[in-house]
C-alpha cells in the first residue's frame, strides 16, 4: 500500500505501468498544488507539464503516429488514481484523452494522421469544444456552421464552455457541414488554438472543478480542409468518443468516490489504534460508504472490459451498451457525492476543516461537478427515451 | 399503401424533417436533412407499430435510418417489408 503526502491511499489498482505512471504524476505533481489550483481557479499547469513529459498525453495516440496506443482501460484507471490527487488534473487527462482516441480511431485522413504525429512528438494538449450555447450538454446538434463560401474557411461558435482552452494546443469542435446543413449534419474540426480567437464569454467562479477553467467563450478561427474528420460527427460520437467520454469521466467520479472511502477509512483507523478493543462508531458507516464505492468501481471495470471486447469485435455502435454508460456516468457520480458527504460526516470536524489531513472540502465541493458535467436528468431522460425502443436492459 | 410510402408517412409525422418525406430520394441521407437521435426513436417506435416489427438492437444503429432505402432494407430483413393491409 501507498500512502502520498496528501494522506490519499493508493487503491489496489494501481498496478501496471500507465496507473503507476498516473499515480506518481498524481502524488508527486498534482497533489502539492492541488490546494493552490482550486483556490486561484487555475489550470493545473505543473500536472499537464508532467503528463506531457511522462509520456501520459500521448498514451492512446496510435503506436505509429508515436504514441502509446494503450487501452482505453488503462487511460480509465490513470483518471482514476489522478483523481484522488487533483480531479481537475484527472479532468484534463480525462478530456484531452477523449479527444486522443478520436483523432486514433477517426482522424484516419493522412493530413489528420501527421497531426497525431505531431500531438505525440510535441506533447500536444487537445481541448473540446462541442456544448454550445442554446444547445447545452445535447450534442448531436450545432447551430454553428463551418463558413465554406469563401476560399479559406472558417468557424465562429459560442462555446458554453471550453475547458483548459487557453492552456491547450488543440481545440477540437463539433459545428454543422455549412451554413445549408440541418442542425444534425454536423462535421467534427481540428483547430490550432494559436490561429484562434478565443473571447471570454463567462467566468468559472464554481463550487468545485476549479482548475478546469471551463469558461464559456467565442471561438472563431480558420478551418483547413484537411483538418475536418473525414466521417460525420455523429459516428465518432457513436461510434468510440461517446462510449470513451463516459467511460473517462466516470473514471474520475469513481477516483473521488475512492479518495472519500479512503479518508474516511484512515480516519477510524487512526480512531482504532487510540481506543483498542472498541470499534469506532464511523466504523459501520465506513463499511457502508465501501458497499457504495466498490459497486461504482465494479460497474467501471466491467463498462471498461466490455467496452475493449466490443471494440476488438468492431460493435462499439450498440445502443444497449451506450444506455448501460450513461448509467454508468449517473450511479459513478451520484456514489462519488454520496460517499464525500457520507465520509464528512464520519470524519466530523476534522473532516470540515480545510487544513487537516482529513479535509473533504474539495473532494465535497468536486464531486458535485460531477453531477452537473453533462446533468444526470439529461442523460436518465434520454435513457427514458431509448429505453422505448431498446430489446434488453 | 406500399413499405415505401408507409416509410414516408411515418418520417413525415415523426422525423421533423427540413425536406417534406415524400420529397426525399431513396438514398437521402436523413441525418443530413435533419433526423436528429430524439426523432429518430419515434420513427423506430412508429415503424415497429407500422408494420408489426420489433427491430433487434442489432439494428437499433445510425446506419439502418440512414435513408428510405435503408430502412426498407432492414424491415424486409425482418420478412416483413410489406405493412399489414
Ligand atoms: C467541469 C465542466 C467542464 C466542462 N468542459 C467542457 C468542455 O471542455 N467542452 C464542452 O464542450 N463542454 C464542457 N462542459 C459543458 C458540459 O458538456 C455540458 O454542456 C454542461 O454541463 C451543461 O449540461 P446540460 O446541458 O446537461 O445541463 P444544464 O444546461 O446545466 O441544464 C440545467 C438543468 O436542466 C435539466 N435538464 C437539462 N436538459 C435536460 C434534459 N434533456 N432532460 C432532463 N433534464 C434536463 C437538468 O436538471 C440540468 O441540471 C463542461 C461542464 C463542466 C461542469
Amino acid at each position: 500500500m501507498t500512502t502520498s503526502d496528501d494522506g490519499v491511499v493508493a487503491p489496489s489498482l494501481v498496478e501496471g505501468e500507465w496507473a503507476r505512471v498516473g499515480w506518481e504524476v498524481g502524488r508527486d505533481v498534482a497533489a502539492p498544488v492541488a490546494d493552490e489550483v482550486d483556490r486561484d481557479a487555475r489550470v493545473p499547469r505543473e500536472a499537464i507539464e508532467a503528463m506531457r513529459q511522462r509520456g501520459l498525453l500521448s498514451m492512446l495516440l496510435p503506436r505509429d503516429a508515436g504514441g502509446g496506443e494503450a487501452g482505453v482501460a488503462e487511460a480509465a484507471q490513470v483518471a482514476r488514481v489522478l483523481a484522488g490527487h487533483c480531479a481537475s488534473s484527472a479532468l484534463v487527462f480525462a478530456m484531452h484523452s477523449i479527444e486522443a482516441y478520436n483523432l486514433r480511431r477517426h482522424g484516419t485522413s493522412s493530413p489528420l494522421r501527421d497531426l497525431a504525429r505531431e500531438a505525440a512528438a510535441d506533447g500536444l494538449l487537445i481541448a473540446n469544444a462541442n456544448s454550445e450555447v442554446g444547445v447545452g450538454g445535447d450534442v448531436s446538434r450545432s447551430i454553428a456552421a463551418v463558413d465554406t463560401t469563401t476560399t479559406s474557411w472558417t468557424l465562429d461558435k459560442a462555446c458554453l464552455a471550453i475547458s483548459y482552452a487557453e492552456a491547450s494546443d488543440l481545440i477540437f469542435a463539433s459545428a454543422r457541414r455549412d451554413e445549408d446543413a440541418a442542425e444534425t449534419d454536423q462535421v467534427f474540426v481540428a483547430l490550432r488554438r494559436g490561429d484562434c480567437r478565443l473571447e471570454t464569454q463567462s467566468g468559472w467562479d464554481t463550487l468545485g472543478l476549479r482548475g478546469t477553467c471551463s469558461q464559456g467563450y467565442r471561438l472563431s478561427g480558420p478551418v483547413a480542409r484537411g483538418s475536418v474528420f473525414p466521417v460525420p460527427f455523429a459516428t465518432i460520437a457513436n461510434d468510440g468518443g461517446g462510449q470513451v467520454r463516459q467511460l473517462l469521466l466516470s473514471a474520475v467520479w469513481v477516483g473521488l468516490a475512492d479518495a472519500a472511502l479512503a479518508r474516511a477509512h484512515a480516519f477510524v483507523q487512526a480512531a482504532a489504534r487510540k481506543a483498542v478493543g472498541t470499534v469506532p462508531p464511523g466504523a459501520l458507516r465506513v463499511a457502508e460508504i465501501a458497499e457504495r464505492v466498490q459497486g461504482a468501481r465494479a460497474l467501471l471495470v466491467a463498462a471498461a472490459e466490455r467496452f475493449a471486447s466490443l471494440e476488438a469485435a468492431g460493435q462499439l455502435e450498440n445502443l444497449p451498451f451506450q444506455m448501460s454508460l450513461r448509467t454508468l456516468k449517473v450511479a459513478t457520480s451520484s456514489a462519488a457525492v454520496e460517499a464525500a458527504t457520507r465520509a464528512l460526516e464520519v470524519c466530523g470536524i476534522v473532516g470540515f476543516k480545510r487544513d487537516s489531513p482529513f479535509s473533504m472540502d474539495r473532494i465535497v465541493r468536486d464531486a458535485h461537478g460531477g453531477l452537473v458535467m453533462v446533468s444526470n436528468d439529461r442523460y436518465l431522460q434520454d435513457n427514458a427515451r431509448t429505453l422505448l425502443v431498446a430489446k434488453h436492459l | 399503401m406500399d413499405a415505401d410510402a408507409t416509410i414516408r408517412r411515418v418520417l413525415e409525422e415523426h422525423g421533423r424533417l427540413s425536406t417534406p418525406a415524400t420529397a426525399l430520394a431513396t438514398d437521402d441521407d436523413l441525418y443530413q436533412r435533419g433526423l436528429s437521435s430524439h426523432a429518430s426513436v419515434n420513427v423506430m417506435l412508429a415503424l415497429e407499430e407500422a408494420f408489426g416489427v420489433e427491430f433487434p438492437d442489432e439494428l437499433l444503429r445510425k446506419s439502418t435510418f440512414q435513408s428510405i432505402g435503408s430502412i426498407r432494407g432492414a424491415l424486409a430483413g425482418l420478412g416483413n417489408a410489406v405493412p399489414p393491409a
